[in-house]
């Protein structure tokens, strides 16, 4: 039983440490001499991400060769704050969640680590490219190996720096600037209700350790407390996961490199949040209430998501929008309880949705940095891998028998059906179906049909370093739902358990009845697509100015950002305005001549005494010291 | 009693021998206030200059020294004079009880000789025991002082 | 007389004292040469003094395993860890002061300043020697070796704000002295030794309040508060620390904090640690006065040496906030906090050293603006270090200033830790402001870069020498867990 930090003894798992340490080496590597390594810059950074995956796998099997109750490792790197009675280590723990976690960011890491060496080739920043993808892995590792809230918090802005970094790679545009610290900025609002939810653990438990606060017994804090503490982690995972209302930096943050979106904006960094919920489930479910409002959020993220990813014109902004509302989908399935199906789907969903990005590379790639859907169509032809391996993605994201994502949104399905929540599974059921429809949109506009520009036809296969990773990604989408997961209790459900609880029980449709459901709504799905887009048979975009404005509405996101703009934008920027036209000039100016008469108001009376002789000092001094006397005098 | 009373008890009984004397103190500053101030209230206020002036038993007043400028050597001389005056003052019970204080005595001695010693070379190679050469170290140097900018006549006077 | 009984010695035991011997050898060198030599290089000097003080640190380190007595030479010279690691604190700003120094002379234009390494030395001897002293009388001397030390060096440049602020430091350190040796006199009269083991012995276990050894406190409390300025014993600070050339300014604001603390925690927790239901009020006092002058009237300050000298004010106030706490829980407070304040005071200061330029022109708050054009890692070093100052994450300040008011809480003192935090936010404000001068404003079109008038070469090697404290503000604000073991095993005062 490791319920301690690990003693010196050797341990098959004590190497944990060096499992976020390899890519930091690597990170610190291409920082300092990335400019002199040339190409290899990506190699060593590959390398370092690949002996981190290797190492991992080989905790993960040291790890499930335990017993299952056993499958706990803490490791105490160092004291990391001792404040009074509060104290706070550097400690890992490698549990079954964080070994999920962990193969995961380090596997799918990898690939895009490898493709990224052909995709970023001829990049004046090489070195450095590789450097931020480094540290965001280690970055993303620290988060996931954390022991406690403050180092998983370290992790949590580590992984936001990133984004911020790579989201603004190519600084030079100034849209990708602004791109870039739109992320920051409104993933900072979350990250804050975060901090202050950390606060009141710390005031609650006393400690922010995993061990001690969700070990705690279930009335060391009320409710009420609890809720408030829930609802501030969650809205620190609203805004690191893109959710409603702080869901408007995602699809912006397209504007970094290609597997960049792939890594962090679809595969890792936005399911920390999902991350986040599934760990502090004993949290959740002590309030309740917060729960729910996971639940409520999630659904309307789905959906409202899942429309505007109909609307979109840019490859990558449909598949961003994608990305939001099937976090959404995870999202739902924490707020059932069924926090295995959400661990599930974050899982499958980080293949085939790094798959697809990938591809979405792969294709710009190949027409010259082309992401208009409007001017692409008939790529498979020219790029075959690209398309039959995004295809497999896409196909697994409708939710096609037997790829991963299939049995992912089944099982969320149904459990929203067998625990009663009808009105949950219908519209979870809709946004399968948007969802189904979006990405066929995508798949036959792009691939399918004819094509509809001088670059489509002239599209080029990508090279072997970024098509490999594509194959192995798809390989991942097929398999990874018959071997991780084909029933709501499958092997992952079965090894998360000691972590997450056992999946909900309940009564409803039989699950074959829900599949056939499930199933027969992705095909349909998909061939309305196929008919409206590829068949030839509709004119799409004469359809489509038949149902304005609502493609308009839709296609910009139903105006939230436009909304954000005058409510919360625009008022900021006049406050801005007036801090720095009145009360700089005024105030700070002000104090800085010296003629803030307010401030010599304030300071007069030490003015006074500071008179510049040293004889009045001296007096100062003297009634001082008779002061102290007097003091103590009084006190005999 | 010890000195382990209240504050109180040590005035009462430690210093009781004292009280006279206090009581005399105290009956002095009275007087001198008192008639200080009675003469203050009572005597007409007729100022002229030899009234204002010093009193100095009936002689014209001498200029006093803080109008007038000495020489630094002055205090430079006297400075080293206490030096060496204690080092000698120091040395002499030393050498009186040289036996008893045996080992350690002789080496605390030889590091204090040591650094005056030091000193001493110090202060004769930078010229301070040299009258009539005065060295620059030593010098009211007004040429390097700052011009007195506006503002920076005087710290702290803001 | 003659033929009578040897005279009771000390047995001849220096291996405690082997630091101050080495830095008074160094120093001792360093004036022979500045008196022998035909020419003098500033190099040589620079090397006498670093060398001695790197010896001397050698020779600390060694004593952290010393086995021998606790207490050496007739019980006045203490050999436990507290003093080893003040010590090697003190030498470590030692040598920052030194190279600062070193590069201050050289660019200043000024004549090259030969007891500058000698004088610097003499008062890190005194300051290493009172943080070891178990003997009131040996405290007494070892403040007046530094005292004297830093008056002179106060003046070292002959300007006219110099001889100024070295005249009022002067007048009043011998004021304050005056009370400090009266309170050795009152303690004496009390407990009938000097020796603060001794005294702590005696005043253990006789369970009245003793009104003499408690006036004695209150005189040697005044001599201490001048010392690391707590008010209302602060008025010579702003004055001094502005006048002082900057370099020295570094020195003796960390310096003699860190020695006067080391000097005061022992008459605390040793000498009257029985009397500490009664001393800790008038700790709570000198605390509470300090926090709060210090805070509000750095707020008027338009020079930026003394807006620091006022926040080095509100520094001595939470130090003693967390010396309220008896024992090693408040030692150990204040020694990290000594440690953090010691490296951003130094970076404060050299900070300023370097934006100053030639003949410390450039000291105003105004001369500030649009610092991170003109010259970034000047402003970059100098919003570190100032958001230290306000305690602000992840910055050592912060981790300084949580544990004091922990200590003090644990001690039953909430009310004073409620007046600190209220004023440290008050200070953020005087802090931030400067900041936002340096960023957010464009500079004045007259102001010249600094580059223009010092050369880049200077520039960066002070800048260099400004990454260590840079760097030990940041890794003990990340990672204070580093020194809290050696904290730890040092907070125990063996007497």
């Amino acid at each position: 039983m490791m319920l301690g930090p690990s003693l010196p003894e050797a341990s098959s798992l004590s190497p944990l440490w060096l499992v976020p340490a390899v890519p930091l080496l690597g990170a610190v590597i291409n920082l300092f001499s990335g400019r002199r390594l040339g190409r290899s810059a990506g190699w060593i950074a590959s390398t370092s991400v690949g002996a981190a995956f290797v190492l991992s796998l080989w905790l993960v099997i040291a790890l499930l060769e335990r017993s299952a109750e056993s499958r706990v490792h803490i490791q105490h790197l160092f004291d990391w704050i001792s404040v009074g009675r509060f104290a706070v280590g550097a400690d890992l723990r490698l549990d079954v969640l964080s070994a999920t976690m962990i193969l995961v960011v380090t596997g799918v890491g990898l690939l895009i680590h490898v493709y990224a060496i052909g995709y970023m080739e001829g990049d004046r920043r090489y070195g450095r490219f590789f450097a931020y993808l480094n540290l965001f892995v280690f970055f993303m590792l620290l988060l996931v190996l954390a022991d406690n809230y403050l180092l998983l918090y370290v992790g949590w802005e580590g992984v936001g720096l990133c984004s911020y970094l790579l989201i603004g790679f190519w600084f030079e545009k100034t849209e990708n600037a602004s791109a870039a610290r739109k992320a920051f900025v409104t993933t900072r609002i979350g990250d804050t209700l975060m901090l202050i939810g950390l606060a009141l653990i710390v005031a609650g438990f006393g400690s922010l350790d995993f061990g001690a606060v969700l070990g705690a017994p279930g009335d060391t804090i009320a409710k009420g407390t609890a809720t408030a503490i829930s609802l501030l982690l969650f809205a620190g995972a609203i805004g690191k996961s893109a959710q409603v209302p702080l869901h408007v930096w995602l699809p912006d943050a397209m504007a970094g490199p290609t597997p960049v979106s792939a890594l962090i904006h679809a595969a890792t960094m936005v399911t920390a949040g999902v991350y986040l919920v599934v760990r502090s489930a004993p949290l959740f479910e002590l309030s309740g209430v917060a729960l729910t409002v996971v639940l409520i959020v999630g659904l309307v993220t789905a959906l409202f998501a899942a429309t505007c990813a109909l609307a979109q014109d840019d490859i990558k902004r449909v598949l961003a929008y994608s990305t939001v509302s099937q976090l959404g989908f995870m999202f739902m399935a924490a707020g059932m309880r069924f926090y295995t199906g959400a661990m599930f789907m974050l899982v499958a969903h980080a293949f085939y949705k790094a798959l697809m990005f990938l591809g979405a590379g792969s294709v710009m790639h190949g027409m010259h940095e082309e992401t208009d859907l409007q001017r692409m169509g008939g790529l498979i032809r020219r790029m075959p891998i690209t398309g039959w391996t995004f295809v497999v993605g896409a196909f697994a994201l409708a939710g096609v028998f037997p790829l991963a994502g299939f049995f992912a949104k089944d099982q969320i399905l149904e459990i929203a059906n067998h625990t009663g929540r009808t009105w949950i599974y219908l519209l979870g059921t809709l946004g399968a179906l948007l969802s189904a429809l979006y990405i066929g949109r995508l798949v036959f506009l792009a691939f399918f049909g004819s094509p509809r520009s001088e670059a489509a036809e002239h599209a080029h296969e990508s090279p072997l370093v970024m098509t490999v990773p594509l194959l192995a990604l798809a390989a991942g989408a097929i398999l990874a739902g018959p071997l991780l997961s084909t029933s709501a209790e499958g092997t992952l459900a079965r090894v998360l358990e000691p972590v997450t609880g056992p999946v909900p029980h309940g009564e409803g449709l039989p699950t074959l009845a829900l599949s056939g459901i499930a199933t027969a709504i992705a095909l349909g799905a998909l061939a309305l697509a196929w008919w409206v887009y590829a068949s030839g048979r509709v004119e799409w975009l004469t359809l489509r100015e038949r149902l304005q404005p609502l493609p308009r509405a839709a296609g910009s996101g139903w105006y939230v950002d436009r909304a954000y703009s005058t409510v919360f934008v625009n008022p900021g920027a006049a406050a801005a305005r007036f801090t720095a036209n009145v009360f700089d000039t005024k105030v700070v100016d002000g104090l800085v001549n010296g003629v803030g008469t307010g401030t010599r108001r304030l300071a007069a009376v030490g003015r006074l005494l500071q008179t510049g002789f040293v004889r009045s000092y001296a007096l100062a001094f003297l009634l001082g010291a008779v002061g102290v006397l007097v003091w103590v005098g009084t006190r005999l | 009693m010890g000195p382990h009373g209240s504050l109180v008890s040590v005035v009462a009984v430690g210093l009781s021998d004292y009280l006279p004397i206090l009581l005399m103190a105290v009956l002095a500053i009275v007087f001198a206030v008192a008639s200080l101030g009675a003469s203050a209230l009572l005597r007409p206020r007729r100022p002229n200059r030899p009234k204002l002036s010093a009193y100095e038993s009936g002689n014209d007043p001498v200029r006093l020294p803080g109008g007038e400028r000495f020489s630094v050597k002055f205090y430079v001389v006297a400075m080293l004079f206490i030096i060496f005056d204690i080092e000698t003052i120091f040395l002499f019970p030393w050498a009186v009880t040289f036996r008893q204080l045996g080992l350690f005595g002789l080496i605390e001695m030889a590091i204090f000789i040591a650094l005056v010693f030091v000193a001493y070379v110090y202060i004769w190679k930078k010229g301070g025991l040299d009258w009539s050469a005065t060295p620059p170290e030593l010098m009211d140097d007004e040429d390097s002082d700052e011009p007195a900018a506006a503002g920076e006549v005087s710290l702290g006077a803001r | 007389m003659i033929g009578q009984a040897v005279l009771p010695t000390p047995e001849l035991v220096f291996e405690p004292l082997l630091p101050e011997l080495v830095l008074v050898v160094f120093a001792m060198a360093g004036l022979l040469y500045e008196a022998l030599a035909k020419r003098t290089e500033a190099v040589v000097h620079l090397s006498i003094g670093l060398v001695g003080v790197v010896l001397a640190g050698g020779t600390s380190l060694w004593l952290w395993d010393w086995d021998g007595p606790a207490t050496v030479l007739g019980d006045a010279v203490s050999a436990d860890r507290f003093a080893v690691l003040a010590r090697l604190l003190l030498l470590v700003v030692a040598a920052l002061g030194l190279l600062l120094g070193h590069q201050y002379f050289a660019r200043s234009g000024d004549e090259q300043r030969g007891e500058f390494t000698p004088l610097l030395l003499f008062a890190t001897s005194g300051m290493t020697l009172i943080v070891a002293s178990a003997d009131l009388i040996l405290t007494f001397l070892a403040l007046e070796i530094l005292s004297l030390a830093l008056y002179v060096l106060t003046g070292l440049t002959g300007r006219r704000a110099a001889n100024e602020a070295a005249m009022k430091y002067f007048l009043l350190g011998a004021f304050s002295s005056a009370f400090f040796l009266y309170g050795v006199a009152m303690a004496y009269g009390a407990t009938g030794t000097t020796k603060i083991a001794a005294m702590a012995l005696a005043l253990t276990g006789t369970g009245e309040a003793q009104a003499l050894a408690v006036l004695g406190f209150a005189l040697l409390a005044v001599g201490f508060a001048f010392k690391v300025s707590a008010a209302p014993f602060h008025m010579w600070t702003p004055d001094v620390y502005q006048g002082a050339p900057t370099p020295i300014t570094a020195f003796m604001s960390a310096a003699t904090k860190v020695a006067a603390f080391g000097a005061l925690i022992r008459v605390l927790d040793v000498a009257f640690q029985a009397l500490a239901w009664d001393w800790a009020p008038v700790v709570w006092g000198l605390a509470a006065a300090s926090v709060v002058i210090g805070s509000i009237l750095a707020i008027a300050q338009t020079n930026v040496k003394r807006m620091l000298a006022y926040s080095s004010i509100a520094h001595a106030g939470f130090i003693l906030t967390g010396l309220t706490a008896a024992g090693s829980a408040g030692i150990r407070a204040a020694m990290f906090y000594l440690v953090a304040y010691a490296a951003m005071t130094v970076g404060a200061f050299g900070t300023v050293m370097v934006v100053s330029g030639r003949g410390e022109k450039r000291t105003r708050i105004g001369d500030y603006t649009g610092l991170a054009r003109t010259n970034p890692i000047a402003a970059a070093l100098m919003t570190l270090f100032l958001l230290s100052l306000a305690g602000i994450p992840p910055t050592a300040g912060f981790i300084a200033k949580v544990n004091v008011f922990s200590a003090a809480i644990d001690a039953g003192y909430w009310v004073l830790a409620l007046i600190g935090v209220v004023t440290s936010v008050a200070a953020a404000f005087f802090y931030l402001r400067v900041i936002v001068l340096m960023y957010m404003q464009e500079p004045e079109p007259a102001a010249p870069s600094l580059t223009e008038k010092v050369g880049i070469g200077a520039e960066n090697s002070a800048t260099a020498i400004l990454a260590i404290p840079a760097a030990a503000t940041l890794l003990l604000g990340v990672f204070p867990g580093v020194i809290v073991g050696i904290i730890r095993d040092a907070s125990v005062l063996r007497w």
